[in-house]
């Protein structure tokens, strides 16, 4: 395992001196002119989409959000990734201001996103290519990830020969290859059954405590939430905003016999009864 | 609940009192009454065609066109002057396969259609995918492009052979204005099923828009033009003969007009025949490397 950190350190990818992977979202919020407004042009009243959103992980941490549709999950995370603008607000890298800069967090959807016309391998590698990594060291790099990872034999298949899980697999490695010590990890396992899901759960958990990586999630699922997180951001919708913030003091490492713990339990009613509030208003 | 059936009851103000089993009791009777037995498969003799007798019948449709013809011809049911017959247009074309220009002609025209084809796919490739750079000049150029694929290229024909004479040159850019205006929108199409989500997942990994280009627009865009392909060499050969058929020194258009003003029916019947094998053979070949680069891509 300490061979396979080094060769992550060893890949000259693009992550600059020693970055401890702090992501500070400073009262980010959103929103968006009225279309419908037609009538008074130049003056559309702007619809909120997001109210102002404070969130904090440190290095290492896992910090999901839950919540219902339109909450501005995704909106939120587009803005952290810098791929839209924020109307207001800063998000804070390590206590420098990136606010809409993209390439420095890695960033995953629900959607695998791999290159149908490349191999696997290809595909992993695909952040370090665009970050000018020479491709040896690129390969030296993934090759043993692939291979941990129930991945190796397939390096040389296109992703269409994959089963579910195994793109997943494919598309989280490549946000890990990608080096960033931040990573935003939109439901990436929602459109996989259950018994997958499970395993790709276990699976993040272990890659978790390898790499260190400090990971948001968002879910619609609340017992992925309590069962991964170390603290829930629970949001409400229509505007988005934060509505509570759960710390989850279930022990690490955590397998799936937690799920019938009564603490385990109990967060996840919690957590339930402020989504059902959520979902009414 | 209780909201739903009250809203439920402002749709339908009439009450229906009847139970569900009562409702689906209804529909039931409203039915056709079921068939004794539902429809069966087609047998597997009725599925399958077999090739011996497809091709049998294949022969058997060509033998009786041309017995016909020919038949009809010696008993004066068809008139030979206008129609020619079989036996005359196989003794003409074997006069002007061994001592005519026909071959020269064959050339010519081969020629003129690939250059074109070349030309006009590469042109028609490079502006339907430049249009993914810029909203603004898509949408300036598009009703363009668009126009210039509704009209009728033929019809510009006389003017392009006037302006760049009796030559080669007229028929091969006639020939790349027909495949051109196809492929790019074809591109153009191709341009804009590339996922957007895929296009964020590159910039969130820090690609610039050439790299994006390069590694999603343009292999998600290739196979738009691979399958054009096929259609567009047909076009490339009538623009070739079309610029013949208007003004030219050579080729089997330029044979077939003056064979027309000569009276010729035999030898009008002669290019129409082999313009028939020539569009098929490149059909034949350009299907041919189709498969080959649609295997490379997808492999």
């Amino acid at each position: 395992m300490s061979a396979l950190l080094e060769t992550m350190h060893d890949a000259p990818a693009a992550n600059a001196g020693n970055a401890s992977g702090v992501l500070e979202i400073r009262g980010i919020s959103k929103s968006y002119p009225d279309r419908s407004a037609v009538a008074n042009r130049g003056n559309a009243p702007e619809i909120p989409a997001l109210l102002p959103v404070d969130l904090v992980a440190e290095p290492g941490e896992f910090v999901t959000i839950v919540g219902p549709s339109g909450c501005g999950k995704s909106t939120l995370f587009s803005i952290i990734a810098g791929l839209e603008e924020p109307s207001a607000g800063q998000v804070v890298i390590d206590g420098v201001d990136h606010t809409a800069e993209s390439g420095l967090v890695g960033y995953m959807l629900q959607k695998d996103m791999l290159l149908p016309w490349r191999t696997v391998l290809n595909n992993v590698i695909l952040g370090l290519e665009i970050q000018g990594v020479p491709r040896e060291a690129s390969v030296a790099a993934a090759r043993p990830l692939l291979e941990r990872y129930g991945l190796g034999k397939y390096e040389h298949a296109k992703p269409a020969q994959l089963s579910g899980g195994m793109k997943q697999r494919a598309a989280l490695l490549r946000t890990l290859l990608f080096n960033r010590q931040i990573m935003l990890l939109d439901e990436p396992f929602g459109a996989l059954d259950a018994q997958t899901r499970l395993q790709m759960q276990l699976w993040l958990l272990d890659v978790q405590a390898t790499f260190k990586k400090t990971i948001v999630f968002v879910t619609h699922d609340i017992d992925e939430a309590v069962f991964l997180s170390d603290r829930i951001y629970v949001m409400k919708g229509h505007p988005g905003s934060v509505a509570e913030v759960i710390d989850v003091d279930i022990p690490r490492p955590r397998t799936a016999d937690v799920a019938g713990t009564p603490r385990f339990v109990e967060l996840r009613e919690h957590v339930r009864r402020l989504l059902m509030t959520a979902e009414e208003v | 609940m209780s909201t739903l059936t009250a809203r439920l009851t402002t749709v339908e103000p009439v009450e229906d009192t009847r139970s569900s089993t009562e409702i689906l009791q209804h529909l039931d009777a409203l039915m056709r009454p079921a068939a004794t037995r539902g429809r069966r498969l087609a047998t597997s003799k009725e599925r399958k065609a077999s090739p011996g007798i497809v091709w049998a019948l294949r022969c058997a449709v060509v033998v009786v066109v041309i017995g016909g013809w020919q038949l009809g011809t010696q008993l004066g049911f068809v008139n030979a002057f206008f129609w020619s017959s079989p036996v005359l247009i196989w003794q003409k074309a074997i006069t002007q396969f061994t001592s005519g220009t026909l071959l020269s002609d064959i050339g010519y025209t081969l020629s003129a259609a690939i250059l074109g084809f070349i030309f006009g796919t590469l042109i028609g490739t490079v502006l339907g995918l430049s249009f993914w750079w810029s909203k603004i000049y898509l949408k300036t150029a598009e009703p363009f492009v668009i126009m210039f694929e509704a009209i009728p290229k033929l019809a510009l024909a006389p003017i392009i052979v006037l302006v760049l004479g009796l030559g080669m040159q007229s028929k091969v850019v006639l020939a790349t204005a027909m495949v051109m205006a196809v492929q790019a929108l074809n591109a153009s199409a191709g341009v804009r099923t590339v996922d957007r989500d895929i296009v964020r997942m590159m910039y969130s990994l820090g690609a610039s828009r050439g790299k994006v280009f390069r590694s999603v627009v343009i292999p998600s865009t290739l196979p738009w033009i691979i399958s054009g392909l096929r259609v567009t060499i047909g076009l490339a050969l009538a623009g070739a003969i079309v610029g013949e058929f208007i003004g030219s020194n050579h080729g089997v258009g330029r044979l077939i007009v003056y064979a027309g003003s000569t009276y010729d029916i035999a030898l009008i019947w002669v290019g129409v025949f082999v313009l028939a094998a020539l569009s098929v053979l490149l059909y034949v070949i350009v299907g041919y490397i189709e498969r080959r680069l649609t295997h490379t891509i997808t492999d």
